[in-house]
């Protein structure tokens, strides 16, 4: 029997063992790191904080490196908000996603120093139009521009304070 | 043509099948594979990839013999190539995922490796927040493979059994170093009970499976063989005990988890019945057997030798 048939039988025979090998145009879920936005709260008289000085633009090439390639579809799967110092207060306020309201959070500043999530949380609910702001952001892979907008309750502020707001979502990527 | 030319090409055809053969199986996807399990926390990653590991290692242990007749002497050597592969049940498309923290539902049924596309689930108090899992990766029904072995003995009964193969790093990315390492004994039980009607050996065999930087299998196999030949043909068969595992070792670039996954998977398959039915025409032979346990899996191949 010629050797090279039986060879070339087997290497056919492989593939076509029922396989496809790859299904087409398979998608990975990525989660995105790193739309964060850390804000400090001036101390003194003013209770406020909020835009121009309390936002920071996340560029696109630092949420979406180049390990993304090509990716379609975007989610938000959750919005945190914490707090970083001591303060015997409470904190109220917004977070603003390309300037549109995506949450709000109101309680104890010390409940804060856990992060909340706003899935679990009854201190932060959603608002506005902010996610689907943040949604075709990322899917047009511009820049994101968060702001922590609102006030404490007690004056003189101490120094120290800050609010972290963190997103987190995920895109389909094709690896 | 010169005569050297003629003398190498036979060892060069058979060289390149078993690079071409082994890499048949690398490619569906192992250097992809690599890439979507850096995207799992490790908990993910476990039943992700789970039935990568059950089918795979069920497949590592198979087609180590088409015999159990093992001279006591004598100089005996054999050149195989085994192709193997698994069948790729319902069971092994999908698994219960985690959902993030505070997420409702807290677990849904979505695709493994070998299963279609992810789920897309909606967190139930608020659907604007959603989470997927990721689509399936190889579609096929039986997940293949493909091993060089060369048998030589035998001494007091005894032959062993070597798999090898080490292929380096092909193109950017889509074909990792594979290094393939097999080695297994098979004794003469016939030797030490006379006129038995039947020939009866026992065989170990261990293996290791090494693809790219994350993934590292192991396997062992430990069982009874019994044949009986007429003229040209050989019908045989045996049971065996065995354990298969893989470790996943990576940096997931989940932010939410730990950034070093370590994942030790057992593979589901722990013991098989194997029967199956050979052909020798001279020096050429050609095999076939059917393995039942928790994963069935067919294997077959060719071999020179005498």
């Amino acid at each position: 029997m010629n050797t090279r048939i039986l060879l070339g039988v087997l290497l056919f025979a492989l593939p076509t063992m029922g396989s496809d090998c790859i299904n087409d145009g398979f998608l990975v879920s990525v989660n995105i790191e790193g739309i964060t936005g850390r804000f400090d709260i001036r101390p003194g008289n003013d209770p406020t904080f909020g835009p121009p000085n309390d936002c920071e633009t996340i560029a696109a090439k630092t949420y979406l490196t180049d390990d993304f390639g090509e990716y379609e579809n975007v989610r938000v799967y959750d919005i945190t908000v914490q707090t970083i110092g001591t303060y015997a207060g409470d904190v109220n306020g917004s977070v603003l996603v390309n300037g549109r309201a995506a949450a709000s959070y109101n309680g104890p500043w010390s409940a804060f120093n856990k992060p909340q999530s706003l899935l679990t949380s009854g201190l932060v609910t959603r608002s506005g139009t902010g996610v689907g702001e943040l949604v075709l952001s990322v899917l047009s892979r511009r820049d994101i521009t968060i702001c922590g907008q609102g006030s404490v309750t007690q004056v003189p502020v101490p120094s120290g304070l800050s609010v972290i707001i963190e997103v987190l979502g995920q895109v389909d990527a094709n690896p | 043509m010169n005569s050297d030319e003629t003398r190498s090409r036979p060892r060069r055809v058979w060289v390149l099948a078993a690079v071409m053969m082994i890499l048949s199986t690398v490619a569906c996807g192992q250097t992809t594979l690599e890439n979507t399990l850096k995207q799992f926390s490790g908990d993910d990653a476990r039943g992700y990839i789970q039935p990568f590991a059950d089918l795979f290692g069920a497949n590592m242990n198979s087609g180590f013999y088409h015999s159990a007749a093992i001279p006591n002497t004598g100089f005996h050597i054999a050149f195989d190539i085994v192709a193997m592969g698994s069948l790729v049940g319902d069971e092994q498309k999908t698994y219960s995922a985690n959902t993030p923290a505070g997420f409702t539902p807290s677990t849904f049924q979505t695709a493994t490796v070998f299963g279609g596309q992810g789920t897309l689930v909606k967190n139930s108090t608020d659907t604007v927040f959603q989470y997927k899992g990721s689509d399936g990766i190889i579609n096929t029904s039986i997940f293949p493979a493909a091993v060089p072995q060369l048998s030589i003995g035998t001494i007091f009964g005894t032959k062993a059994v070597i798999r090898y193969i080490k292929t380096p790093k092909l193109g950017s990315d889509q074909i990792p170093e594979v290094t393939l390492f097999g080695i297994g004994a098979q004794h003469s039980v016939s030797r030490y009970i006379p006129r038995l009607p039947l020939d009866l050996s026992a065989g170990v065999y261990y293996s290791s499976f090494k693809v790219g930087e994350i993934m590292d299998f192991t396997g062992l196999s430990i069982g009874a063989q019994a044949s009986k030949s007429f003229a040209i043909a050989t019908l045989y068969g045996g049971l065996a005990w065995e354990k298969t595992s893989m470790t996943l070792e990576y940096r997931t670039t989940d932010p939410l988890a730990d950034p070093q996954v370590k994942q030790d998977l057992d593979g589901k398959n722990s013991f098989r019945f194997t029967l199956g039915a050979g052909l020798k025409f001279g020096f050429f032979s050609i095999f076939a057997d059917a393995n039942f346990g928790s994963i069935t899996i067919f294997s077959g191949g060719i071999g020179f030798g005498n």
